[in-house]
């Protein structure tokens, strides 16, 4: 008398399927690992808000709320119209380092004095679409020597913030989940003319 | 200020590329997530499809995915089972028409034509449990694991497991008696 699983072995389409099995591997694979270059390579909202889960060469900075407050503070001085910095944070109130508060919400991080990116290490920016046709994002990308500080930098500092200043001002602090590469999302609800005046003041002359 | 010179002092570390990550997962799993999605699966597109559905999630979520050949694993299996679930929901409408619809053939096995329906009819009534308690089923069953074994992959406990062995058992002989009048659960 048959079991239920003598049955079920016998009724396995494995046992008859095992042959066409190489070529649909084989093709999937290919469209695996292309779609996991593809999601990783690009801006898509598909992407998780987190750097937990960016490729190393993208940087997306989430939940930018910079208020036009921030950029008429020019400082003559200075080689870009826009200042731009990324600097190594910390949660902890640590005696000795410079407090700062993150955007328009009650969060503190406290900023390590070292700069890690700076206008300087910028090669270019540009505007790209937000989360709805009237905001836009700025995309960032690093230099060379930019990209590999960034990654020296984030490779020893998972699991603490990384703040980004415009002006000054810290405007976000996302916490290293992975190492970081050669360009930075910095995705907000930017009016197209705030994002522009940015863009066009970010890079280092 | 006691900030140190911490970027001067950092080395160079080779990013773990996800793509090479990903390669590694199919290289490592594919074997073993095919067999399953196929025995969870009508017919071996919808198991391609699964598996396919699968490394894409582990794709778009990779930070997700734990370290280690056998978390790695289940935590695709558990990936792969919820996906063919929230398949198995939408189709269950339009299989339950079906169901009423189509009644199963029955089948003597006395020859090959026979023969073969008999093995899809088998087949076919595995659809009718959902996917977990089939995917508990079918690694009892098929692939030999033990209760214990089935509920670390699945991250439930060993009672549960048993629970869907036993439902899972009792809904096929409902329906391979029909198929299979000599069949005992």
């Amino acid at each position: 008398m048959k079991t239920t699983g003598d049955i079920l072995r016998d009724a396995d389409p494995l046992r008859r399927e095992l042959d066409r099995s190489g070529q649909a591997r084989d093709r999937l694979r290919h469209e695996v690992i292309a779609a996991a270059t593809s999601v990783h390579s690009s801006s898509s909202p598909l992407l998780p808000k987190r750097f937990s889960v960016l490729a190393p060469l993208v940087l997306v900075v989430v939940g930018l709320m910079v208020g036009i407050q921030l950029w008429p503070r020019e400082n003559a001085t200075l080689q870009a119209a826009v200042r731009f910095e990324v600097r190594l944070a910390t949660e902890e109130s640590t005696p000795g380092l410079e407090e700062a508060r993150v955007g328009n919400s009650d969060r503190v991080v406290y900023l390590y004095d070292e700069v890690i990116v700076t206008n300087e290490d910028i090669a270019h920016a540009t505007v790209v679409p937000g989360n709805d046709q009237s905001q836009f994002s700025i995309e960032v990308q690093l230099t060379v020597a930019g990209a590999q500080k960034m990654r020296a930098a984030t490779a020893m500092y998972l699991g603490q913030p990384l703040a980004i200043l415009i002006d000054g001002v810290v405007v976000t602090a996302p916490i290293v989940r992975a190492v970081i590469g050669d360009s930075a999302i910095i995705t907000g609800d930017y009016a197209r003319v705030d994002a522009e005046r940015i863009v066009d003041g970010i890079v280092g002359r | 200020m006691n900030g140190r010179p911490l970027v001067r002092a950092l080395p160079v570390t080779v990013a773990d590329e996800p793509a090479d990550r990903l390669a590694a997962l199919f290289d490592a799993h594919y074997d073993r997530l095919y067999r399953l999605a196929r025995r969870l699966t009508p017919a071996a597109d919808d198991a391609l499809d699964l598996v396919q559905d699968t490394f894409l999630k582990a794709a778009r979520f990779p930070a997700s995915v734990p370290r280690g050949l056998t978390r790695e694993e289940a935590w695709l299996v558990r990936v792969l089972i919820n996906i063919r679930r929230d398949e198995w929901r939408k189709q269950e409408v339009r299989r339950r028409y079906h169901r009423a619809a189509s009644p199963l053939p029955e089948a003597d096995g006395a020859d090959q034509e026979a023969a073969f329906i008999a093995r899809a009819t088998v087949w076919s009534a595995l659809d009718a449990l959902p996917p977990r308690r089939r995917a508990v089923v079918v690694m009892h069953e098929l692939e030999g694991l033990t209760t214990s074994a089935i509920a670390s992959v699945l991250a439930v406990s060993a009672v549960t497991v048993r629970w869907h062995l036993a439902t899972g058992r009792r809904a096929l002989a409902r329906v391979l008696t029909r198929v299979r009048p000599g069949a005992t659960p």
